[in-house]
This record gives structure tokens, sequence and C-alpha cells, in this order.
């Protein structure tokens, strides 16, 4: 290659060269040091997930608003009985199926309750069966998916047992657990934790896969830290962000399945109600009294599409790459 | 390719048992007395001895487990106690129906969210892909019975709301199941297809000076169908295994409500025939998924590959 | 220099973030003749690639080209529509990219990923023919087995095999120009020599200009006549390569130069201190003065302008500002 002695001699050349003010070795060391400190403040961090939250906020109005539009719903349905005077469950035959008014906000079913006031307190409920199951069925999911990365030996029969379950179709599995099992709200949980587990398996174990063979794993398990150490302070950390993403996405499903088992008799048992139920129970009067079907279909929908789209603003900004 | 399609092969078949015997076993700790269902209170004791005695049923619980795999494997799922008919079938007589439904679905599914997800994704945050994504989320967001009552209600006079009787029957329930699956289809299209046009070789087609259009037809949408290939046969085989919720709704007479009357009349051999020939199904449909994979793609299609 | 093929001015490309505009083209001016080999050196992020992308017009949202001209031939590629701009992409201009492995569309084969480069800009080309001349051309890249390799998808090809084929796509409509960026970076050291030496061979046939992006000094000896170093968006450095190696000027050239490794020098190797500066937030005076270690108090204020040590050869530094006006007075 070309000659470096002659870049080698720059320096000599340079000296020649004088600039009238040359820096002493000291205050040259000192400006670079602040240059650097300047720079360093400027220096791209990785976004914490607060930070990643604010942008989303910022920049995907949707997911910010159905942020919004949940708490505002969680907020009346927690605080149902302060909000409304009227009892769910008082049956008041000189007033049903009354249009929308005044008095009753969106109408009276046919046994003349309150329709609104059945929506708040079926949306406690509706958001129980998303919320619980989800969390039951994600925590086994996180369990079998880390084992069945982690350890080979239990990875084929994890994952038989998650081909098994996703291989019943949903619906006809729950209606035979809650068959089994009778149909209380309680076993709509049990039902739908069953069901629920083997997705997030899979999810969790594909990304345990690829995090077990990265350096940080390797340098742990080099310095003999446990198996489970590792799994549950190692890899689990590096999963969080993608299971935040499907617990957003999950929630909805749940609601979904529970008003089909609601629809089909077993899931949510009158006098209790349900937004499911209640759309059921409005399918003999759909055509003469709309309104008990509109409404809890709207809150159905409200509060799955925000869901919906919570999850997916939160999934662009934590997990670009995840695919549901 | 051959490699693992009998690997993939194979490794259904634990599936497969394993799923008869789950729900083997779930449904044989429901209580109730299958005799008593089948025959009302007041039967013969000398009846009701003959009977366990050929259906095995005083036997321990692996040998009616054996009896029921042996006769599966024959095509026998045994006799439904309601309906006094083999399962075989009833559920022959029944898929048709619900062939015919899902068939309508998936096209009509496929027929507009295909569409709908390239279009939405060439327009990425237009007023198009906004109006279009807004739609095919409510068809994921909604419950299938709240769509079917609401066009049942739209549509009570001028299109049949119930029943099975002629293809114009089919329209609405295929358009509930239809909108559900063209949301998913159109969402994945959109989100596949915008990926794919990040991609190097997008650029070295621009690179090479294609048109915007041909970029599309020509090197994006191959690549960016593949997931949506394998989510269309997951979709169907989710179909034939029979929509509960809107077989019900319509009072087809399909697989989905075959089960759902079998859950509601405890007619465990009606039941357990519906579920393993669902989850044979849906398994089927899985492996074809799979293969299909194989087949579109050629980086696991030609051998060599690394 | 003969005949200019490529003339850029002051050349800005802008990438507009949310954490602010980012100017990774920084006022660039560069020229390319006829047939002429050029070599464009800096480290990653340098704006190296960006150059590049602004002539092709690949520069993703959100960057835009948001100043300066691009003339080809005579042509202003900035001020093109389009439509006519792709007619010269891939004909006159081609492009050979770093990564082989991910260039190529996976699910269909190289032979008609090459023929399509071919048939766009050849309309009247029957299918038989344009398969001959893409196996020809397949041939001259010394791809073994052309003709089977025709019908073959990427991933059944090496590294190198796949950049013979990216260079066959860029060769297959003999371009006047042909842009490749960091075309070996991706491949062993081996298969990098054997493709520098099929290009350089190319490109004496064909009296194609290449214009070389790379970070390696030692590519741009061996394949290079002139050379431009650019650091953080702008030019530090230009001129002939052999008055560059033989007349190094620019601190930081001498820093790069400095970094490859000599077997025969015993000493540690060098490494310039510090690192690229974050394009958001660059220092006040010249770009590289933090680095740098013959800084001033000056170099912190202003930003040192091209000056001319000698014909042809520029450098961005303000050791060479007084340099130059001495010589201009005297």
């Amino acid at each position: 290659m070309a000659t470096f002695e002659q870049a080698a001699s720059l320096a000599a050349r340079l000296a020649v060269d004088s600039i009238k003010d040359q820096f002493s070795p000291e205050e040259r060391l000192e400006a670079i040091k602040k240059a650097e400190e300047d720079e360093l403040n400027y220096m791209p961090r990785p976004d914490t997930l607060r930070e990643k939250l604010r942008s989303m906020c910022r920049e995907n109005k949707v997911a910010a608003a159905s942020a919004v539009v949940l708490a505002v719903m969680a907020f009346i349905i927690v605080f149902a009985d302060k909000l409304t005077s009227y009892d769910p469950n008082m049956v008041n035959l000189m007033e049903r199926l009354l249009p929308p008014s005044r008095a009753h906000w969106c109408g009276t079913d046919d046994l003349g309750r309150d329709i609104f006031t059945r929506i708040l307190y079926g949306g406690r409920v509706s958001l129980l069966v998303g919320v619980i199951p989800t969390s039951i069925s994600m925590m086994i999911g996180i369990v079998m998916g880390m084992v069945s990365g982690y350890i080979r030996q239990l990875d084929a029969v994890i994952m038989r047992l998650a081909d098994i379950v996703l291989a019943f179709p949903s619906i006809v599995l729950a209606m035979v657990v809650m068959y089994t099992l009778g149909a209380t709200t309680t076993n709509i949980f049990i039902a739908l934790s069953m069901i629920g587990w083997a997705g997030t398996a899979r999810i969790v174990r594909s990304q345990t896969l690829s995090l077990r063979e990265q350096e940080f794993v390797e340098a742990a398990r080099g310095m003999g830290v446990k198996k489970w150490t590792i799994m549950f302070r190692h890899i689990l950390p590096n999963c969080l962000p993608s299971l935040i993403v499907l617990f957003t996405l999950n929630i909805p499903d749940a609601i979904l399945s529970e008003a089909n088992l609601s629809f089909l008799g077993v899931g949510t048992q009158p006098p209790d109600s349900s937004w499911g139920l209640m759309v059921s129970q409005a399918r003999t009067y759909a055509v003469s009294s709309p309104w008990m079907l509109i409404f809890p279909s709207l809150a159905i929908l409200i509060m799955v599409l925000a869901l919906n789209f919570l999850g997916d603003g939160l999934r662009d900004v934590i997990d670009p790459h995840m695919k549901k | 390719m051959l490699k693992y399609i009998t690997k993939r092969i194979l490794v259904t078949i634990p599936v497969l048992i394993g799923v008869v015997f789950l729900i083997f076993v779930m449904l044989s700790v429901v209580p109730g007395d299958p005799l008593t269902v089948m025959m009302g209170e007041k039967v013969k004791v000398d009846v009701i001895e003959r009977l366990t005695k050929s259906m095995h049923l005083d036997d321990p619980w692996y040998v009616q487990f054996a009896w029921y795999l042996w006769n599966a494997l024959h095509g026998d799922f045994g006799t439904s106690y309601k309906l006094m008919r083999s399962v075989s079938s009833l559920i022959a007589n029944a898929f048709p129906k619900t062939l015919m439904l899902a068939v309508t679905a998936a096209a009509l599914s496929w027929v507009i969210g295909i569409p709908a997800g390239i279009i939405s994704a060439v327009k990425k945050n237009s007023l198009v892909d906004h109006l279009f994504m807004g739609f095919a989320l409510c068809g994921v967001s909604l419950p299938a019975f709240s769509v079917g009552m609401l066009l049942q209600n739209i549509f009570n006079g001028i299109l049949p709301v119930s029943g099975f009787a002629s293809p114009m029957h089919l329209i609405l329930p295929a358009l509930v199941l239809g909108w559900n699956a063209a949301g998913t289809i159109a969402r994945l299209t959109r989100s596949s297809l915008l990926e794919v046009l990040e991609d190097d070789y997008i650029r070295t087609a621009r690179a090479k000076g294609v048109a915007p259009l041909s970029m599309i037809i020509n090197h994006a949408l191959k690549n960016s169908l593949l997931p949506v290939i394998t989510m269309m046969a997951i979709q169907i085989s989710s179909l034939l295994s029979g929509a509960v919720i809107t077989e019900t709704l319509f009072s087809i007479p399909g697989i989905g409500r075959l089960a759902v009357d079998a859950i509601n009349g405890r007619d465990m051999p009606l039941l357990q025939g519906t579920v393993i020939f669902t989850t044979v199904v849906i398994i089927g449909g899985n492996l074809a998924a799979d293969i299909l994979y194989c087949v579109a793609d050629p980086r696991i299609r030609v051998e060599g590959g690394k | 220099m003969e005949e200019r093929l490529l003339q850029i001015q002051d050349l800005h490309t802008t990438f507009f973030t949310r954490e602010g505009n980012v100017h990774a083209v920084d006022g660039v001016d560069m020229e390319i003749g006829a047939g002429e080999n050029v070599g464009i050196v800096g480290e990653s992020g340098c704006g190296k690639s960006m150059t590049a992308m602004s002539v092709m017009g690949l520069v993703k949202k959100p960057g835009k080209v948001d100043g300066g001209k691009i003339l080809f031939d005579g042509m202003s590629l900035t001020d093109m529509r389009p439509k006519e701009r792709r007619k010269i992409l891939g004909n006159q201009i081609s492009m050979i990219f770093q990564e082989p492995m991910t260039s190529l569309n996976p699910v269909t084969t190289v032979g008609k990923q090459v023929k399509e480069a071919l048939c766009l800009h050849n309309k009247g080309l029957s299918q038989k023919e344009a398969r001959e001349r893409v196996v020809r051309v397949f041939e001259m890249v010394g791809i073994p087995d052309a003709a089977k390799r025709y019908g073959e998808y990427p991933h059944q090809l090496s590294g190198g095999l796949r950049q013979r084929v990216m260079i066959a796509m860029a060769m297959v409509c003999n371009p006047k120009l042909m842009i490749a960026d960091e075309p070996t970076t991706a491949l062993d050291v081996t298969i990098e020599a054997q493709i520098l030496h099929l290009m350089k061979q190319l490109q004496e046939e064909k009296g194609t200009a290449v214009m070389m992006i790379t970070h390696n000094l030692g590519v741009v000896a061996q394949f290079c006549t002139r050379l431009y170093v650019m650091y953080a968006g702008k030019v530090m450095e230009s001129g002939t390569v052999k008055e560059i190696f033989k007349n190094v000027c620019h601190p930081y050239t001498d820093g790069l130069m400095k970094s490859v490794p000599d077997m025969e020098s015993k000493e540690r190797l060098y490494n310039i201190r510090g690192m690229v500066p974050s394009m958001l937030h660059l220092p006040k005076g010249c770009r590289f003065c933090p680095r740098c270690q013959y800084s001033g108090p000056k170099c912190f204020e202003e930003e040192p302008k091209l000056y001319e040590v000698s014909p042809g050869h520029f450098v961005r530094c303000f050791l060479f500002e007084q340099q130059t006006a001495q010589e201009g007075e005297a």
C-alpha cells in the first residue's frame, strides 16, 4: 500500500504552518473535554418505556384517545353505584321496553330494567373477564413458554400440549368446560384461562429460544447462574415489552369469548348481567326494541376497539417486529 | 421439503390422540349417567344391563378409551343418545351446510380483504386507509351475534334471516363471518406489505428503475402474501370446524350447531364425535397452511438453501 | 479530467426526524468524469451512502434532498420527473448494494431479476434474446454454469455469487455510471479481491465510470484514481489518489490512513480518538475538531472552507488556510 511514512510526516510539516494562536496542550485538552461533554449530553439514549409511551401519545392520537376512553370506561364501571340511582336488577313491568328518554338514557329492557344501569354493572363482569383470565392465562403461558424454550427436554411435551389446546375449536372447548364445572363467573375465568395460555406460550417460547443464544445469557450461564434465575431474571425482563402488547391485545379476545359463552347460555347467568348476555337477551326484541341490542353492542365495540387501538399503538412503539 | 412435511404430519398424530383423550376424559366427569340421559328414568333393569355391556360402560375408563379409539379409527363414533342415529351420519349430514357457509364466507373475505389491505398499504395514512382499517377493525371487534342480530334486524323481510333452505339463506351468515375474516385478512395484508416494502430488494428494484405499481405487483406482493396464505388456510379450517355462534343464530343445521345441541342435550357420543371431527379439520387446515407455505416459498421449496 | 459525467453541486440531504433535522449530506460538491474511478471514503454514518442514495433518488422518508443540484450527462436529475428519472436508473446509472444477502428478491429467480432490468430499458427485446443476453452477462461476471444459475433462487447462491449477480444486474444495460456502495464489506477477504478485480476489469472493458463507496483505504488504493474523504456530511479532502496518498493533508485522512494495519510497522495500531459525532448535534466549528490532535481555538469556533493545497487537491482544514493564502500572495 501507499506511503504511510509520508503521512507520518504530517505533524512535522504542520509545525511549520503555524496557526497564529495555537493551543497549549492543556488548553486543547480542556476544549476537547468540553466538546465531548457537550456531545455526550446529546448522545441518543435508548428510549425508556416511559419515553416510548410518551412518544406514542404524541404521535398516535388514536391510541392516546383510546387510553383515555378506557380510563373513563373503567371509572364509570367501577363507580357505577355512585353514578346511577337505578337498581340494575329491579324489575318494573310498568316500564318495559321503553325507548331511550331522559329518564332512561338507553331505554329499558323487557323486564323494565334500566339498560344504561345494566350496561354499567354488566361492564364489571366484562372488565373482570377481560383482565383476570387474561392475566392467569398469560402467567401460565409465560412459565410454559420459558420452560419449553429453555429446557429442551420438556419442549416437545409442552408444545404438543399447546398444539392440542389450539386444535380445539375454542368456543366448544369453553362450553364443555363450563358444562363440566357449571356456569358461574369463576368457571368462566377457569375456562378462558385453560384456552388462552397456549398462544402466549408459543410467543414466549420463540423469544426465549432467541434470547438464550445471546451473549448476556451465555455469560450468566458461564458464571454458573441457576436455570430458573436465568429464566426469570435475564430472559423474562427481555420478553416483557412484547408481553405488555400481547396482554392488551388478549383482553378483547377474552371479552368476546365471554360474550359468546353468554350468548350460548353457558356464560354469565341471569339475573347478573354482562354485555354479551344483554345482547343475547335482546334477541327476541331486536326488531321492536332495537335499543336493547344496540347499546350493549356499542359498549362491547367501544371497549374492544379501544383496546385494539391501544395494543396496536403500543406494539408500534415497543415492539415493531412482533406479529400476532 | 418432503422430509419436513412428513415430519410435520407425524407430529400431528400425538396431538390427535391427545385431543381425543382430553375430550374423552373431560366428558367422562360430566355429571349424569349416560343411560338415564338416553332412555329416560323408567327403564327395565335388564335393558340397562344389556346396554351397559354392549357399550362397555362397566369397563375401566382406559378400556373404554381404547374401544372408542378403535371404533373411531373405523369411522364409528357411536350412536347419538338423543337422536338415536349414528354420529357419523349426523356429521355427514351437517358438514355440507357448514362447508357451503365456510366457502362463501372465506371467498367473501379474500375478495374484500386482500385488495383492501393492498390499497391501505399503498395509500398508507390516507383517508382510504383509515376508512378501510376502521371497517376492518370493527369486523374483528364486534361479537358475531351482535353483527348477526343487527343484520337480521336490518334485512328482516328483505332476505331470509333464519334456516337453510336456499342460497339466499347463506347471504347474511356469510356476511357476518366474512366481515370478521376479511378484517383479519385486510389487516395482515396491509402490515405484511408495508413490512416488505421496507426490504432491501425493493430498494434494488427501485434502483433498476421499476415503476411504483409494478414494484408492488411484481416484487412486493408475492413476498407479502406468504403470511396471508397461512392465515387464509387457518381461517378456512376454523370456518369449516363450524361457526358455532353464527350457525346457532341463523338456525343453520351445521357442525357448530350440532356441537351446541350435543352439549345442551348432554349427548356424549355426538359431542365427542363433533369435537373430534372439528379438531381433525383444524389440524388438517394448519397442516395445509404449513405445506402451502412451503410450496409458495422457494427458500423452503427448493433444496440447497442454507 | 475529461468530460464531466456526474456533477454534484452543493447537495443537501436532510432527515426530518422528531429529534431534529439531521443533515446527512451537508453541502457536498463532487464530480465524476466519464470512465473515471472515484472513491468516497469515510467512517460509517458520514453521509457517503446518502450521497449515493441522493444521486439514485432512493432517499427514504423522512429524508429528502432539499438543496443543490445533481447533473448527469448534462441533465439535472433533481429537476427531473420521476418517470423520466426511472428511465435513467438501472439503464445509465446503476447501483450495487452492500448486502448481497438481502438485496435480491428471495422469491424470484436471479435470472429473472437481472432480465427485468434489461427488459425494462430495452422494450423491443424478445424474451429469448433477453435471456441469452442475461446468460452472457452472467458469464462475463464469472458466474460458473451461467445457464443453470439463471433459474436458481438467491438462497441457493453463495454471498460472492450473489454479489456477482448484483454486478450483472448493474452491468446488463451497459451504464455510464455504476455506484458501488461498499460492495465487498459483507464478503470474505478472498472473495473481496475477486469481486474488486472483476469490477476493475469490467470497468476497463466497458469504460463505465465507478463511484466506489468504501471505508477501506486499501480498496481505494487498488481501485480508484480520485478520492473524496467525507466526514459528518461534508467533504474533508479531495484529490487524486496518488496525490493524497503522497501528501496527506487533512488530520482526519491522516488518521484513517494510520488506522490501516501495516505489516512492517511494529507500532501499536493507530485509532482516531473519540467517535463520529451525533448528526443531530454537530460541534460548532470544524466537525472534526474534538477528535483532532492539531485543533486550535479557531477550529472550535469557525467552520473551515475547502482550501486548494495543490492543483486539484482540496482540504477542509484551517491548518492549510495560511499556506494557500501565502502561496496566493507569492
